[in-house]
């Protein structure tokens, strides 16, 4: 594989990439709205207990707080998201006619054209340097959201746990299944977020060291230039 | 590449570029043709995002390509047109002729230089480069619904798109020697590709009222001399518009 092809790789790998960070934001963005259902039927249910029904209220609460943490960190990412890959995408347009420009150069057999040809292919580079330090900046904004999202999805594993041990040492009946058909409900979701945030980070971390790679190369190349 | 020169009495210049040796087998193989006129350039069906770099490389040969003032794109087909953007990269300055038909559609293969369309209405028109008229003359549903072939009064040559094209070998000659051996290559693709015998005599009737030594397609060979005229009889008589079903 020559350099171009792996300048190529790399523009489509980061492309791919960014789009499996929507795939899996999206995924977390159905959770949030599973969480929004079980908070209503937890609230609802709680209007019709006869003992707890604070409690069950403050569990309903807190289950519809996450979910709006969640859903709010999610929106943020999904709005920076999109301009990202945009970018990435115009980088790829950008770098297809670079090749076809370079290519020329190559074939040339007079100076006719070398030198608008050679400019070109700097302006491209330049505009291909901007729109990635630019989807840098946008990746800055994402990871902080990334990392409550993180926390959020570990706060919501942690209701899970405490609802499964206060089921197991309640001696009220109507609270032991209270809590437990809520800890079933929210159990396989906060997994699947779980599952989806880790991967979202390690997509994240990808995505910001090929940024990196790939604006400290064209650093090189603009400056050689 | 092959370039040669098909006309040429000082200020005003025929040149074709064909048969690129560099072109992916995928690539179907075109004819791009440049007209220069003390100077300044037109060319016409610039071709394929494919072959860009072999066709800008031979062009540099003759002319600067901020000389290129002026494209003519016949219909809106890839291998006629996917590299305009790489050229409106290099001469955003540079007019467009094309289809009015086909403005919105071709603008998707870049935003960046839909200002430089020329919108050419069906009847066609006269253009200029330099001092030099050019006529753009009608070819609808040859094959595209919004067609245009080019003619140049002066050097008396048709360019004449995908009429006349054929799918010839890599060493085929560049012009037509022995039509009658010319004809399989060109039978199948006139047959399939054209849609509407009343559409192509129209054609016929409309270029036969103008003197053309040199017919010159985007693929194949060049008609030249007789050959104009044995081409236009036997396109009269093909039955098109056939697939076998």
């Amino acid at each position: 594989m020559n350099e171009k092809e792996k300048n190529d790789d790399c523009l489509k790998e980061l492309y791919r990439n960014s789009y499996y960070i929507r795939e899996h934001v999206s995924k977390i963005l159905s959770l949030c709205d599973k969480l929004r259902e079980i908070s209503t039927n937890a609230a609802i249910a709680s209007g019709h207990t006869t003992n707890q029904s604070k409690v069950f209220s403050e569990i309903a609460k807190q289950i519809g707080i996450s979910s709006q943490q969640f859903s709010s960190g999610v929106e943020r990412i999904l709005k920076c998201l999109g301009p990202m890959n945009k970018k990435i995408l115009e980088c790829i347009i950008l770098d297809e006619q670079r090749t076809k420009m370079v290519q020329t150069i190559y074939l040339l057999k007079t100076d006719t054209n070398r030198d608008h040809l050679l400019n070109h292919v700097a302006k491209i580079e330049w505009e291909i340097f901007q729109l990635l330090n630019l989807a840098q900046e946008d990746l800055a904004k994402i990871k902080p959201e990334a990392t409550q999202i993180r926390q959020n999805a570990h706060r919501a594993w942690s209701i899970v746990m405490a609802l499964r041990v206060s089921a197991g040492t309640q001696e009220d009946e109507e609270a032991s299944v209270f809590f437990s058909s809520i800890a079933s409900a929210l159990d396989s979701k906060v997994e699947e977020s779980l599952q989806s945030v880790e991967l979202m980070m390690s997509i994240l971390k990808s995505v910001d060291e090929s940024l990196s790679v790939r604006c400290h190369c064209m650093r090189g190349e603009v400056n050689a230039a | 590449m092959l370039r040669k020169t098909l006309y040429d009495d000082g200020v005003h210049e025929w040149i074709v570029l064909a048969r690129d040796p560099l072109r992916p087998d995928s690539v179907i193989d075109t004819n791009e043709y440049l007209i220069v006129n003390s100077g300044k350039g037109m060319l016409l069906d610039p071709g394929g995002a494919e072959i860009f770099p072999m066709v800008l490389s031979e062009i540099s040969n003759i002319i600067d390509v901020k000389n290129i003032e002026q494209y003519l794109c016949s219909h809106q087909d890839p291998d006629i047109m996917s590299s305009l953007p790489l050229w409106m990269s290099l001469n955003p300055q540079a007019k467009i002729y094309v289809s009015w038909l086909w403005t919105k559609f071709i603008a998707h293969f870049g935003n960046d230089f839909v200002n430089q369309f020329v919108e050419v209405p069906d009847q066609g028109m006269t253009i200029k480069l330099n001092e030099q008229e050019l006529q753009i003359v009608p070819a609808h549903y040859l094959h595209s619904s919004g067609n245009f072939h080019l003619y140049d009064p002066k050097a008396k040559i048709l360019f004449s798109g995908d009429i006349g094209a054929a799918l010839v070998p890599d060493n085929a000659p560049l012009f037509v020697e022995d039509f009658e051996k010319h004809i399989p290559y060109m039978e199948g693709f006139h047959a399939r590709w054209m849609p509407s015998n009343e559409a192509k005599n129209r054609w016929i009737r409309r270029i036969r009222k103008l003197d053309v030594q040199m017919l010159c397609p985007q693929h194949g060979s060049i008609f030249a001399g007789d050959n104009v005229h044995k081409f236009l009889n036997w396109l009269e008589n093909l039955e098109v518009g056939k697939t076998k079903e």
